[in-house]
């Protein structure tokens, strides 16, 4: 018998999982379509013609709402073995704890397929309800390209980042976990953006009057009345990129290590 | 069947609960584990079914060491933990999610328990009060036929008739190649059950005998008053004098009080692994 993996054995765990779970994720998602509806719907009953910063709104709803539902679904993820009334069922399961790592882990992968089919459902029930009312020959609303402009790098990134962060957080801590988890992102956030990134900007470009920039990607500065963008390029540009992917795989498995070890 | 070696274990690196803890037990038993409030009875259960990890020293569960959490390990080990959880499932939807995971699991055994403990088997699990969960519990566990059985005070929640009932159900399925051990402060309710006992206290193993071996070394008796040459290891006053333990230099045959017991091992440490030496 494999001690590792086993599909048979990752197939009854994901049945337990769902047969505990279903009903709350079934609720979380009606919750989710909600909050969605109550910020997508005002512009049904309110637009009569085509404005394209509709998208721009939708963008940042969609990172906004996509990073904070992500945060707290991904900070429950662990919270079976927070306490040792639920913990010691979980851990004493005749399974490794692979699979039950894994079937954790697949359903904060299908969070993302799932907002997305409530974000676009809700988002084109809008659009339709809109564009009836557009005037022959004006463009049509079509559904947010989340590839597009309209999602800022730094939001897009931030989608994949924020859930496996909060994964992390929900092994770590026992009690409120997305409180707690929050709060470091935003120490990290503070220290990285603001503070090392202030400091470093002021060593390299002493003489600069304004600046603007996208942490790890680019900055732009005005001296002497001329505007300059420096960006990332090349070899430096892909190492940047690739440190910046990794770190997400690094994170679950920094969830995954701090599970196995999980003692209660 | 369990055996620890060495073991030294601590919540912090600052404070050790057992150190150089050694510990054997054989299968075919039914072992009691005694021990006051805060003794570290849960912790040393916790560290035999692999939820916590030893910070030095060996831990041998079934031929296996729990620290791996291996899924063999845990299809031979069930573990009812002294509060206990049940998701809101009908019965049987919970013997379908769960019974698959143990490869001797008998569902017409369980449901048999659940029969003779009086558990309306069409109930949703939530609905049940805390008692009859126990009972889920304890007949689930039963019904695993794991070859070790670990029940962390499972009497506390049981009213006086499962408590006896509980008693019949655990003694009728011990097998000669399964091991239950069975962690308690309530000690009443292990008698006519336990075979062994192992009494630990302030971190130390204090005792760890069949009752068979006790019986042969102590007596339990009643005397009308207590004078130093009747060997009397502990003594308590009670309605006809004082009731003792003492040696039983004559081979006596008495029924072990394992309350008695207990504040003899505990109050004269000394005089006890002497006679058990």
């Amino acid at each position: 018998m494999n001690q590792t993996f086993s599909l048979h054995r990752f197939g009854l765990v994901l049945k337990l999982h769902l047969s505990e779970h279903l009903k709350s994720y079934l609720l979380g998602t009606g919750v989710l379509a909600g909050v969605l509806l109550l910020l997508l719907s005002p512009d049904a009953a309110r637009l009569s013609v085509f404005h394209e910063s509709i998208y721009r709104k939708h963008g940042i709803f969609f990172g906004f709402i996509f990073c904070g539902a992500g945060a707290w679904f991904a900070s429950e993820a662990f919270r079976v073995v927070s306490t040792p009334v639920r913990g010691i069922p979980h851990l004493a399961l005749p399974a490794s704890q692979l699979e039950k790592f894994l079937a954790v882990f697949l359903m904060v992968l299908l969070f993302v397929p799932v907002y997305l089919g409530v974000f676009y459902t809700i988002e084109g029930i809008t659009f339709s309800i809109i564009n009836a009312r557009l005037p022959a020959g004006s463009p049509r609303y079509e559904l947010l390209d989340i590839t597009g402009e309209y999602l800022d790098s730094e939001m897009r990134y931030l989608t994949f980042l924020t859930p496996s962060f909060f994964l992390v957080g929900s092994i770590y801590f026992s009690k409120v976990p997305f409180v707690k988890t929050a709060v470091i992102a935003f120490v990290l956030f503070f220290i990285t953006s603001l503070f090392l990134n202030e400091f470093i900007i002021r060593q390299l470009f002493p003489h600069r009057e304004h600046y603007g920039n996208t942490l790890f990607q680019e900055v732009s500065f005005i001296e002497n009345r001329r505007w300059y963008r420096l960006e990332l390029s090349g070899q430096s540009r892909i190492i940047v990129n690739s440190i910046l992917v990794l770190i997400i795989p690094f994170l679950w498995f920094i969830a995954y290590i701090r599970f196995k070890e999980k003692e209660l | 069947m369990i055996e620890l070696t060495n073991l030294t274990f601590g919540y912090t690196p600052k404070k050790t609960m057992f150190r150089n803890l050694n510990l054997s037990i054989q299968p075919g038993s039914i072992y009691g584990l005694l021990g006051k409030n805060g003794a570290g009875k849960s912790s040393l259960l916790r560290l035999m079914g692999g939820m916590l990890f030893p910070t030095a020293g060996a831990v041998q569960v079934a031929g296996f060491t729990p620290r791996k959490r291996e899924p063999a390990f845990f299809q031979e080990l069930y573990f009812i933990p002294e509060e206990i959880y049940l998701p809101s499932v009908s019965l049987n939807r919970y013997i379908d999610t769960m019974g698959p995971f143990y490869p001797k699991f008998n569902e017409s055994q369980f449901r048999k328990y659940l029969s003779e403990f009086d558990v309306p088997p069409d109930q949703k699990l939530t609905a049940m009060s805390y008692g009859q969960k126990k009972k889920i519990i304890i007949s689930f566990g039963l019904a695993t036929n794991t070859r070790v059985l670990i029940m962390d005070e499972p009497t506390n929640g049981l009213d006086i008739p499962s408590k006896s009932q509980f008693r019949k159900i655990v003694s009728s399925s011990l097998t000669s190649d399964r091991l239950m051990l069975i962690s308690t402060h309530q000690v009443r309710d292990l008698d006519n059950l336990i075979d062994g006992i192992v009494i630990i206290d302030e971190n130390e193993i204090l005792m760890n005998h069949s009752l068979t071996d006790i019986e042969e070394r102590l007596m339990f008796s009643t005397l009308s008053a207590v004078t130093e040459t009747d060997r009397v290891l502990y003594a308590e006053p009670s309605l006809r004098g004082y009731s003792v333990v003492m040696e039983n230099v004559g081979q006596e045959d008495t029924k072990v009080d394992l309350e008695r017991l207990f504040n003899a091992v505990v109050t004269n440490r000394s005089g006890i692994k002497t006679l058990f030496r």
